[in-house]
C-alpha cells in the first residue's frame, strides 16, 4: 500500500481536518481504505466561495455531508457563507451542529455581498450546552424569549453582529457562566447603545469599534469583570468605557481611546504590569493618589498632543517601571499645536530607582522630544539601555553599559543626549 | 534554562548531540528527562527513527528552541518585531518542507508523532494537506500513488450514490 494510506488513522484525520469540506468529502473516491474516513473527520469547514460552486449544490452538499458524518465528537464546524446563502439553511445547519454537540462553532457571513439578513435560530442560544467556543461574524441575532444559556462556553467572538437591543447583549453575556475570553467588534447598525459586559469569570477582553461607525459619544461600554487579566481596547468612535469594579488581577492592558474622560479606565487597572496607552486627553486621567504599583513595562503612543502630560503623569505614579517605549503608532494631526515641555518639580521615583530601558521608535528630534530624552537620560540613574530606530527600522543601540559607578552616569548621559540630538539630522 | 547537551541514538545506530532545551520540544524526551531516565553519558535510544530522519527532527527543534518563551512576562516586543520574527520562521519552515520528498515527509510525520512534537506534526500535516487541496481524486491518487482498488462497477455505484459530493 502507498505511504499516505498506511498512516495511522489519527494522522490521516488530522491532515483532513486542515482541508475545506469539499476536499475532505472527495477523498471517499480515492480507494476502499479512504471511502469511510471522511465521515470521521472531527473538523469541517464549509466555504461556499470555494471552487465556485452554485449555491443550491453547495447547500445540498452541506445537508448530505452533515447527515452522513459520523464522528463521535465534532470539534469544529466552520461556515463561511456569502451572497446567496439563505437564512433557513443556516438555521437548519446550526441546529444540526447543536444536536451533534459541536465544541467550536464559527459562522461567518461575507457582509460585503450580503443582501438579505441572516438570522440565527433561537436554538443556538438555548440548546448549546456543549459549545466551548463560538464565533459569529456579520450575523443577526434574534430575541429569544426563553432563557439564553451557554453553560460551557469559554470563548466568544462577536464581530459586526446585530442584536435585538442593549438588554439582549447584557443578558446574553450574563448567561455565559464560565466565559473566559471575549472579543467584540461593534458595528454601526447593531442596535446597541451601551454594550454591557458583566462576566465574573472573564479573563481576556478585546474590544474594537468598527471604522464604519460615526463618532457618537452616547455609545460606550460598561464592564464588570473582576477576574480580568488581559484587556485590549481600541475605540475612536464611541464615548466611554466604564468599569463597575476594579480589576485586581489585570496583567496587561492596551488602551487606545479617544474618550474625553479616559480616566475611568485607568483608575480600575492600577494593578497592571504591562500597559500600552494612546489617549487624546490627559485631564482627569485617574484620581490623584492612584499608583501603578506593579507597572513594569510602559509603551506610550506619541501621536496625541497630550502625550507629554500623560507620560509625566504615569512616570510619576509608576514607582517600579523598568522599560519605557515611546512610539508614534498613529499619524499625528500636524495642525494641532503640540505641548511645550515643562520640567517637573521632582524627578519621578522610577527614574531614580528602576527604569532600565528607554526605547524610542520614530524619534524625530523635535524640541519637545529632545527635552524629554535629555530629562530621562539625565535623571535615569538605573538606565542600562537606551536606543532608538532610524527610518530603516533597524534598532540602533545608542548606549549600553552596566553600571560601574554612578560618577560616570552624568558624562555618559551627556554623551547620549548629544547622540539623540545627532539622530535628528 | 540549562544548556545541557544530551545524546540521541537513532534506530540505525547514529548518535546525535542536541541541546536539552531543543530536545524538550519532544514531549516523550521531556518526560524522560523529568523522570530522570536520562543517564548523563548514555544516549537515549529511539528505535523508531532512522538517522537521516532524526537529523531533520533535530534541525527543526534547534530552529524552534526559543519559541516556547511566548508568555507576556518576557520583554515586550513590538508587533512589527513579532511579525518579522514570525515571517522568518515561516520562510524557514517553507524552505525546510520544500527540500524534502513526499516519502521523507511521511517518515518525518511518523517520527514527529512518535516523539510527540506537536508543532512539527502540524507543519507536516499542513504540507501534506496542501498537496490534496483543490485537487480531483485522480490527481490526489497520482500525487500519492494511491491505488484505485474499486472495480469499475463499484466506482460507478459510489459515484452515483454520492453525486452530491464534489470529486
Amino acid at each position: 500500500m502507498d505511504r499516505i494510506s498506511k498512516l495511522p488513522e489519527a494522522l490521516i484525520l488530522r491532515i483532513l481536518s486542515l482541508l475545506p469540506a469539499q476536499d475532505v468529502v472527495a477523498t471517499m473516491f480515492l480507494s476502499k481504505r479512504w471511502q469511510p474516513l471522511w465521515t470521521l473527520v472531527p473538523k469541517l469547514m464549509y466555504d461556499d466561495s470555494y471552487q465556485n460552486i452554485e449555491y443550491r449544490r453547495f447547500s445540498k452538499f452541506v445537508d448530505r455531508s452533515l447527515l452522513l458524518h459520523e464522528a463521535p465528537v465534532v470539534e469544529t464546524l466552520n461556515f463561511k457563507l456569502g451572497r446567496n446563502s439563505r437564512a433557513v439553511d443556516i438555521g437548519v445547519w446550526t441546529r444540526t451542529a447543536v444536536k451533534r454537540c459541536v465544541r467550536e462553532l464559527i459562522i461567518e457571513i461575507d457582509c460585503s455581498s450580503s443582501t438579505t439578513a441572516l438570522i440565527l435560530p433561537k436554538s443556538l442560544c438555548t440548546d448549546c450546552t456543549m459549545l466551548v467556543t463560538l464565533t459569529l461574524i456579520s450575523v443577526i441575532l434574534v430575541d429569544v424569549s426563553s432563557s439564553v444559556s451557554f453553560p460551557s462556553l469559554k470563548g466568544l467572538g462577536l464581530v459586526s453582529v446585530k442584536y435585538p437591543d442593549d438588554e439582549f447583549v447584557k443578558r446574553l453575556l450574563s448567561n455565559c457562566p464560565v466565559l473566559e475570553a471575549l472579543a467584540v467588534e461593534r458595528n454601526p447598525d447593531e442596535n446597541v447603545t451601551i454594550f454591557t459586559i458583566i462576566v465574573p469569570s472573564l479573563k481576556s477582553l478585546f474590544l474594537r469599534e468598527s471604522s464604519k461607525c460615526v463618532r457618537n459619544d452616547a455609545r460606550g461600554f460598561v464592564i464588570d469583570a473582576p477576574s480580568l487579566e488581559f484587556f485590549d481596547i481600541r475605540d475612536h468612535r464611541s464615548g466611554f468605557c466604564v468599569f463597575e469594579n476594579n480589576m485586581p488581577k489585570i496583567i496587561k492592558a492596551d488602551v487606545d481611546v479617544l474618550y474625553s474622560h479616559p480616566g475611568k479606565i485607568l483608575s480600575s487597572i492600577t494593578s497592571v504590569k504591562h500597559l500600552y496607552l494612546c489617549l487624546r486627553n490627559s485631564k482627569d486621567l485617574y484620581p490623584v493618589g492612584s499608583v501603578f504599583h506593579h507597572l513594569v513595562h510602559l509603551k506610550l503612543c506619541t501621536c496625541e498632543t497630550e502625550w507629554l502630560n500623560l507620560l509625566m503623569c504615569v512616570l510619576r505614579d509608576s514607582p517600579k517601571l523598568q522599560t519605557l517605549k515611546l512610539e508614534q503608532c498613529h499619524n499625528h494631526m500636524k495642525q494641532t499645536p503640540r505641548q511645550c515641555w515643562l520640567e517637573p518639580n521632582s524627578v519621578p521615583e522610577c527614574l531614580l530607582t528602576s527604569l532600565e530601558t528607554l526605547e524610542w521608535v520614530n524619534y524625530e528630534g523635535t524640541v519637545e522630544e529632545k527635552e524629554v530624552a535629555a530629562f530621562i537620560l539625565r535623571n535615569g540613574s538605573c538606565l542600562k539601555k537606551a536606543f532608538t530606530y532610524l527610518s530603516t527600522c533597524i534598532p540602533v543601540k545608542l548606549w549600553s553599559f552596566s553600571h560601574e559607578g554612578s560618577s560616570n552616569i552624568w558624562l555618559l548621559s551627556q554623551c547620549l543626549i548629544r547622540i539623540f540630538g545627532y539622530v535628528e539630522t | 534554562m540549562s544548556s545541557n547537551m544530551i545524546m540521541l541514538k537513532s534506530s540505525d545506530g547514529a548518535s546525535f548531540e542536541i541541546e536539552e532545551a531543543a530536545a524538550r520540544k519532544s514531549k516523550i524526551i521531556a518526560n524522560m528527562i523529568e523522570v530522570e531516565c536520562v543517564d548523563e553519558d548514555k544516549a537515549i535510544p529511539l528505535q523508531n527513527v532512522t538517522g537521516n530522519i532524526l537529523a531533520l527532527v533535530i534541525e527543526y527543534c534547534n530552529k524552534h528552541i526559543v519559541d516556547d518563551d511566548d508568555d507576556v512576562a518576557t520583554e515586550e516586543a513590538s508587533e512589527e518585531e513579532e511579525e518579522a520574527k514570525k515571517k522568518k520562521v515561516d520562510d524557514w519552515e517553507a524552505e525546510f518542507m520544500n527540500s524534502m520528498s513526499l516519502e521523507t515527509m511521511f517518515e518525518l510525520l511518523l517520527a514527529a508523532n512518535y516523539l510527540n512534537i506537536k508543532s512539527l506534526i502540524d507543519l507536516v500535516c499542513q504540507t501534506i494537506a496542501n498537496n490534496i487541496k483543490d485537487k480531483t481524486p485522480e490527481e490526489v491518487r497520482k500525487i500519492f500513488s494511491i491505488e484505485n482498488d474499486f472495480t469499475p462497477e463499484e466506482e460507478e455505484e459510489i459515484r452515483k450514490e454520492n453525486a452530491w459530493a464534489f470529486g
